[in-house]
């Protein structure tokens, strides 16, 4: 019997942290609460974020926000939305910007600080794991 | 001199607009630096212009920096300036690159006027940003065949998307002046009056236009092709409006591991009558082209490049011939930061009895000789 509970326990708490990574890797596209868009679909994600667009679907000019090199968010992202990593969007930005093509999304330091952005930026929008999200902003997409 | 002078004063000029026209947050200061040491093992020789000599140089035109400033004025203008330093026989003077207005009419088309860079190769739009490309520098036995790498005028970039490709149409048009090195070969055989080896002549172009078009699937794989035609003046030398063209095919793609990059360019310059001096002799046609294979093992990029410069469809004496591999290597130090060594064996190609030298100052004592180079990327 204490066998099954300890087993039953170590299943639990397994099956938790398995959940939690799951949640903590996921990642909510966000904008402003008065944003009249109502999704956004992956494909038109990438082209936001590597430049070739810069409406939405519904002709609405946006601004795209973006984490800081390195951080884990930014890495999850690129690699779940394009399954590209940083180096390959580091040298695919150093095309562009030096020849007059486009300029990266701006960054911001931390999942609050995107927050903070786009509750402040009728045009942003940013992405921040789903824990983060409260009512000051509007989810559009989540990304596993 | 005088030109220099203007583009530098138009770029401040803009630089100067960017800043008083908009609020600083809207402004984004970006550049990029080269810091490259060369060496050629030919004795008593130079190598492409002083590219490498034969004792370590590290003051070489590999060797640059640049400065970036662009703003956006309104939604749909901006203004971008980028100032370069380059060594070797440009010895670090500061020039405008680029200095031009944008208009940006929808998300796939944007109208852009001032001095631009010619599309003219694969990588010739950020040819000075070496942590965007594998080489310390492009094959020069293909890059060469166009010395006009900048205009003063418009060009337009239409892009639209089909499925998960993506389209580049750019056609440009306007007129240019530049320095550029008398061709050693045009010393060595026809040696005019008053010229030396390593003279720099200043040459203009008017009536520059062409066409620059690529496609671009998933993001991995681009093939383009281009066309310009020019009339181009050397006034020391009497050459009046003589006509030029150039055709350039490439591909390239970054597929999983594996980097490849292949082009191919023709120049065919057009021979005036005598007694007329030709732009022909300095310019002869000619062909050329390359094929570079990579493999990617975590920050490492082995690469390896054959190249072949060529005479064209009328050669004439004074043509370069030459044959190349380079072996090279990159290695990613850090996210925008890029350190690359490369060996370089070159043979310049003897033909019919003519002897050539291909791109070094003087004929080689051997059939080959080799150029090593080392050089750190950075891009900010």
């Amino acid at each position: 019997m204490r066998r099954i509970l300890t087993s039953a326990a170590m299943l639990t708490l397994l099956a938790g942290s398995l959940l939690n990574a799951q949640v903590h890797a996921e990642l909510a596209v966000i904008v402003h609460p008065s944003s009249s868009v109502e999704g956004v679909t992956q494909a038109e994600l990438s082209d936001l974020y590597l430049g070739k667009k810069t409406r939405l679907s519904n002709g609405a000019k946006v601004q795209v926000s973006d984490h800081a090199e390195g951080s884990a968010q930014r890495v999850h992202f690129y690699k779940t939305l394009m399954k590209k990593s940083e180096a390959q969007i580091k040298r695919y930005w150093s095309k562009r910007m030096f020849s007059g093509k486009g300029t990266p999304p701006i960054t911001l330091d931390s999942n609050q600080a995107v927050k903070d952005w786009v509750e402040v930026t009728p045009n942003g929008l940013g992405y921040i794991d789903t824990e983060q999200v409260d009512g000051k902003v509007k989810v559009l997409l989540i990304l596993p | 001199m005088n030109n220099r002078f203007t583009t530098v004063s138009m770029g401040l000029t803009l630089m100067l607009c960017a800043s008083t026209a908009s609020a600083l947050e809207d402004v984004r200061i970006n550049g990029f630096l080269t810091a490259a040491g060369t060496y050629t093992d030919a004795q008593d020789n130079t190598y492409d212009d002083g590219l490498a000599l034969n004792e370590v140089r590290f003051d070489g035109p590999d060797t640059r920096v640049g400065l970036q400033v662009s703003a956006d004025v309104s939604e749909r203008v901006g203004v971008t300036v980028q100032m370069l330093a380059r060594g070797g026989f440009e010895n670090f003077d500061i020039k405008a690159d680029w200095a031009y207005v944008d208009y940006q009419f929808a998300d796939s088309f944007t109208a852009r006027g001032g001095k631009l860079k010619i599309p003219t190769f694969l990588t010739s739009d950020y040819i000075e940003v070496g942590y965007a490309y594998p080489w310390i520098r492009p094959p020069h036995e293909v890059y060469l065949l166009n010395p006009i790498t900048s205009l003063s005028g418009v060009d337009a970039m239409f892009t639209p998307s089909l499925g998960s490709v993506d389209f580049l149409i750019q056609p440009f048009y306007g007129s240019t002046r530049d320095t550029t090195v008398v061709p050693p070969q045009v010393v060595d055989i026809i040696a005019p009056p008053g010229t030396s080896k390593g003279d720099t002549l200043d040459f203009s172009a008017k009536d520059l236009g062409g066409i620059n078009l690529s496609a671009t699937f998933s993001g991995v794989m681009t093939v383009r092709a281009g066309y310009l035609q020019t009339k181009a003046t050397v006034p020391t030398n009497g050459i009046f409006d003589q006509e030029g063209k150039f055709l350039s095919l490439g591909a390239t793609l970054d597929w999983h591991n594996i980097v490849a990059y292949s082009e191919y360019a023709k120049r065919d310059v057009d021979e005036a009558p005598l007694p007329t001096p030709s732009l022909a002799i300095a310019l002869p046609d000619q062909e050329a082209w390359y094929l570079t294979l990579g493999y990617r093992i975590n920050k490492f990029l082995p690469h390896i490049t054959y190249a072949s410069l060529d005479e064209g469809s009328d050669p004439f004496l004074t043509v370069l011939k030459q044959t190349s591999i380079t072996a090279g290597l990159r290695y990613e130090v850090a996210n925008g930061a890029a350190l690359k060594v490369e060996a370089q064996r070159v043979e310049p190609k003897t033909e019919n009895g003519v002897i050539n030298h291909g791109l070094f100052n003087n004929r080689l004592l051997e059939d080959n000789a080799n150029i090593y180079s080392i050089a750190f990327d950075v891009i900010f």
